[in-house]
């Protein structure tokens, strides 16, 4: 019997097993998935998936499907951006799935087992600040989601890359330390990289965090750092607006939120200059770490 | 997760004092709102006239009074499809 050859990808919290034919994906994933063994290929996969190249004869170029468990979710894109569907492909199945957790769309760093958390809508900075923190010492959790246990209301890591978008690619690609994938251009959110954690965030994956600290971050060109704390309330209505399946776990999420917002700080951030964000940030977590 | 019992259980259980401002689950549709005192003073009332089996009485009264705080009326008629009170699911 033929079997499909897997690889399976562990995350932290969640576990992706892949498959391609397509050499080039194969090489791009060995090098923003490095640092870390691979899991035996026959073990349990949250989210499954393949990357099957379309027909030769197509009118706009070859293209790339991405197919989960005899669905193809979404439309496919040009053959040398399957690393781009398979990321955002994967991180769209993984939203639908991981309901044992609240998963926030956050950035998440940590100081030894000290938690920070991003929470924020697309476009206001967050992958850029959170990759910026990181390469300043801090230890990467997730760039996408923020996997909060509602029994414990620890954070787990969910250690993917950070996709950087546009001029984000350049303001992270100029620190020292950064590892950057490929540029793909034009994709639909524009030119993307991917942002490689470091070995030791890697290897720190299955180690959780306690939160200490929920910022809501807005970068906006040219303003002032602006910090705004934020009352309880406040905090844990912010914190279900920013979630991805708060309302689908209905009282869990609730008390979860409820517990998360009671145990830290919480400000909101304007900010135009990465710098001086980060110095603010490690300002507000002195007495934490 | 064990959930509770009737509207006035679900007030104590999902309507927290977060820094003197109150988070409420709506029991219906899984939305959270941010109430004042005032108005979980209202839910309040609005769930021990649905537990007492008065709940028309209870509209009567809050339309006699000029009618809903904005968005209140929703919310007690989450309540209200708790039922009405101990003996409401009993098998």
């Amino acid at each position: 019997m033929r079997t499909v050859d897997y690889r399976l990808l562990d995350l932290g919290a969640a576990r992706i097993a892949v498959t391609s034919q397509i050499p080039a994906f194969q090489a791009q994933l060995d090098f923003i998935y490095g640092h870390r063994d691979e899991a035996p290929v026959d073990g349990f996969a949250d989210v499954r998936v393949a990357l099957r190249p379309g027909s030769r004869w197509h009118v706009w170029g070859r293209q790339v499907d991405l197919w989960s468990e005899g669905l193809r979710p979404f439309e496919p894109y040009p053959l040398h951006s399957a690393l781009p569907l398979f990321e955002w492909g994967s991180n769209w199945l993984l939203a639908q799935r991981l309901n044992a957790y609240l998963l926030l769309h956050a950035g998440v760093l940590a100081r030894g087992d000290h938690a920070l958390i991003l929470p924020a809508a697309p476009g206001s900075g967050k992958s850029t600040l959170t990759c910026a923190l990181h390469l300043a010492g801090w230890r990467f959790l997730s760039d996408e989601f923020g996997v909060v246990d509602p029994e414990s209301g620890h954070v787990h890591p969910l250690l993917k890359p950070a996709a950087l978008k546009n001029r984000s690619i350049d303001v992270i690609g100029s620190l020292p330390g950064t590892v950057l994938g490929p540029i793909f251009p034009k994709t639909r959110k524009g030119d993307v990289s991917h942002f490689v954690p470091s070995k030791a965030s890697v290897a720190d994956r299955h180690r959780t965090a306690t939160p200490r600290l929920v910022i809501f971050p807005r970068f906006r060109d040219g303003a002032p750092l602006r910090s705004t704390p934020l009352s309880t309330a406040e905090t844990a209505m912010r914190l279900g607006l920013n979630s991805f399946n708060y309302r689908s776990l209905g009282p869990v999420g609730f008390h979860a939120v409820a517990r998360l917002a009671r145990s830290v700080k919480a400000c909101e951030l304007e900010y135009g200059d990465l710098g001086a964000a980060i110095d603010h940030i490690e300002h507000l977590f002195v007495g934490f770490a | 997760m064990h959930l509770p019992h009737g509207p006035r259980a679900w007030m104590e259980a999902h309507c927290p004092s977060l820094d003197g401002q109150f988070l409420f689950l709506d029991p219906l549709w899984w939305d959270t709102h941010l109430l004042s005192g005032g108005a979980v003073e209202v839910l309040l009332e609005a769930a021990a006239a649905i537990e007492e089996s008065r709940f028309d009485e209870f509209l009567g009264e809050i339309r006699a009074a000029g009618g809903w705080p904005p968005g209140l009326e929703r919310l007690a008629h989450s309540l209200s499809s708790l039922g009405g009170g101990q003996d409401e699911g009993a098998v």
